[in-house]
């Protein structure tokens, strides 16, 4: 070895001094300066071996593990919609089962209910419409779905510790509060609506009653309710975040409502009023839920600027933005 | 899924996992590279809140950016690539480049540099001078030339092989390990003073 490769190997020598120390001076005895350059190398290590480190602040770090949290949630959101037909694929097939379900009736018929009820034929449709028909065809097999996977929802709740048990305890509310919607605003199988008005004072699980009377046994079983929980995975996290989304807007939009008036009229009392970086994000959040896309965009981007709420202002406004 | 991984999982294997949705396999490598990387950041841009910002930044750009990296490289490679990237445009950014002036406040501190950094004369509480000796090594590594400080940081802080480091900087294995070379004869002769009182405190242990 020359000099010129000493040289370039002598970190590598440090480093082989431990395993092989008389490999190491054999080679360093050969040239003064090498071992010049070896021991003045091997002291500024030890030297700088004190650089102290320091730690990232914590709530960076729960930002970043929050910001991670919501990918996963986007990927498994993307993986489930290859499965689903698109929106519009599912009105069209609806609005085309409409259609031919209002062509089927004969037109006699049409003229004796109008003559029979003294109503004009289009009022008329809308009983057609809400009726059994074709049409509800994909809705009944949504909602079998839906109950399907909040089923496995509540098998895999069954089998989580039990402080995870009480969060979990949210979705069955919002199922309850879902299916009261539903009953509003379509007409359900008189089981299901039977179910639905018996639940709230007795607090069973509507999805569970409501239907898929094959799974109800499920829950016997642990080792069998967490592969039922599995395999329909997808289905359960979306059947959660749907739940969790409706519990949610009712009571965040009146809480937004009042976060918006609260600061406007504070900021009429106060004209130098200037809130801060989380109040920022929170009104950036409210607006836009209230449809104010101009104004969230605003405070989220002023929201943006704190490095205490950055990452969740670049996620609000990532939402904000079309894709 | 700290179950699944029976072994010291691999921070590719982790990354793969995090790819198909396993979220606890991201915080695994947050966990390990979270002190290094940001050790590697605050040195190069010589500003914590700065630091923090691009800290943040950089785990955002791997987030995003999780579903580009095919393992042709190592995952420390193409975290401190990013990270390098991120420092190298912060410091376009910079109209100039700073040179804190001993007299002027220090950001964060009341004290100025020169208060900050006393002369290290005899002292019986060996906790004030590994402090003292601490932040003068730290001071030192901030002001060696860039190309040598973050080839330092990346060997001494993160403990990257030189090929590795060589990868992420653009340039020959050989290369890195004269910048390597200069930065430590450059520490050494910066911190010549203290050498006497090196062996006095106990060296810190790195956690990697």
């Amino acid at each position: 070895m020359n000099c010129e490769q000493c040289k370039e190997a002598v970190f590598e020598l440090i480093e082989r001094e431990v395993a092989d120390p008389a490999g190491v001076k054999e080679i360093l005895d050969r040239c003064p300066e090498c071992r010049a350059l070896f021991d003045e190398m091997k002291a500024a290590l030890v030297a700088v071996d004190q650089l102290p480190l320091e730690e990232p602040p914590a709530r960076v770090d729960a930002d970043i593990l929050r910001a991670a949290l919501m990918r996963r949630t986007n990927v498994t959101r993307v993986g489930r919609r290859r499965f689903q037909a698109p929106p519009w694929a599912m009105a069209a097939i609806a609005l085309l089962a409409v259609g031919v379900g209002v062509w089927a009736i004969p037109r006699d018929t049409e003229l004796a209910t109008e003559d029979a009820l003294g109503t004009p034929v289009a009022e008329s449709d809308e009983a057609i419409a809400a009726a059994p028909s074709p049409a509800s065809a994909p809705a009944e097999l949504e909602e079998a779905v839906g109950e399907k996977a909040e089923q496995a929802l509540r098998l895999n709740q069954e089998t989580q510790t039990a402080p995870l048990a009480k969060t979990a305890a949210k979705p069955s509310v919002a199922r309850q509060q879902r299916a009261r919607t539903k009953r509003k605003s379509a007409p359900a199988p008189a089981r299901q609506v039977e179910a639905v008005e018996a639940a709230p004072e007795e607090g069973i699980d509507v999805g569970a009653v409501a239907g898929m009377a094959d799974m109800a046994e499920a829950p016997a079983a642990n080792g069998r309710a967490a592969g039922a929980a599995s395999t329909v995975v997808l289905a359960d996290e979306s059947a959660d975040r749907e739940a969790n989304k409706e519990l949610k807007e009712d009571d965040d939009d009146a809480t937004c409502r009042k976060t918006v008036a609260d600061f406007e009229k504070r900021r009429r009392r106060d004209t130098g009023f200037k809130p801060d970086a989380e109040l920022e994000l929170a009104l950036g959040r409210c607006y836009a839920k209230l449809g104010d896309t101009k104004r969230a965009r605003t405070w989220l981007e002023r929201a943006a600027a704190h490095p205490k709420t950055k990452i969740r202002a670049q996620i609000a406004l990532k939402k904000l933005t079309p894709n | 899924m700290r179950g699944r991984f029976v072994s010291d999982p691999g921070d590719e294997e982790l990354l793969c996992a995090y790819q198909s949705g396993e979220t606890q396999a991201f915080e695994m490598l947050l966990v390990r590279y979270r002190r290094p990387l940001f050790n590697f950041l605050l040195r190069s841009v010589r500003d914590r809140g700065r630091a923090e910002e691009l800290y943040q930044d950089v785990w955002m750009r791997v987030i995003e950016r999780c579903d580009e990296f095919r393992g042709d490289a190592k995952f420390s490679t193409w975290l401190y690539t990013i990270a390098r990237n991120r420092c190298v445009d912060h410091q376009r950014k910079m109209v100039f480049r700073r040179h804190a002036s001993l007299d002027a406040p220090v950001p964060g501190s009341a004290q100025s540099l020169g208060e900050r950094v006393p002369n290290p004369g005899p002292s019986t509480d060996r906790l004030a001078m590994r402090r003292t000796l601490q932040t003068r090594i730290a001071e030192a590594v901030e002001e060696l030339p860039e190309d040598q400080r973050e080839v330092f940081l990346m060997r001494q802080v993160q403990g990257l092989a030189f090929k590795e480091i060589a990868e992420v900087v653009g340039v020959s294995a050989n290369t890195v390990k004269s910048r390597m070379r200069y930065a430590l004869e450059r520490l050494q002769n910066g911190l010549g003073d203290l050498e006497e009182h090196v062996g006095e405190t106990e060296p810190q242990k790195h956690e990697l």
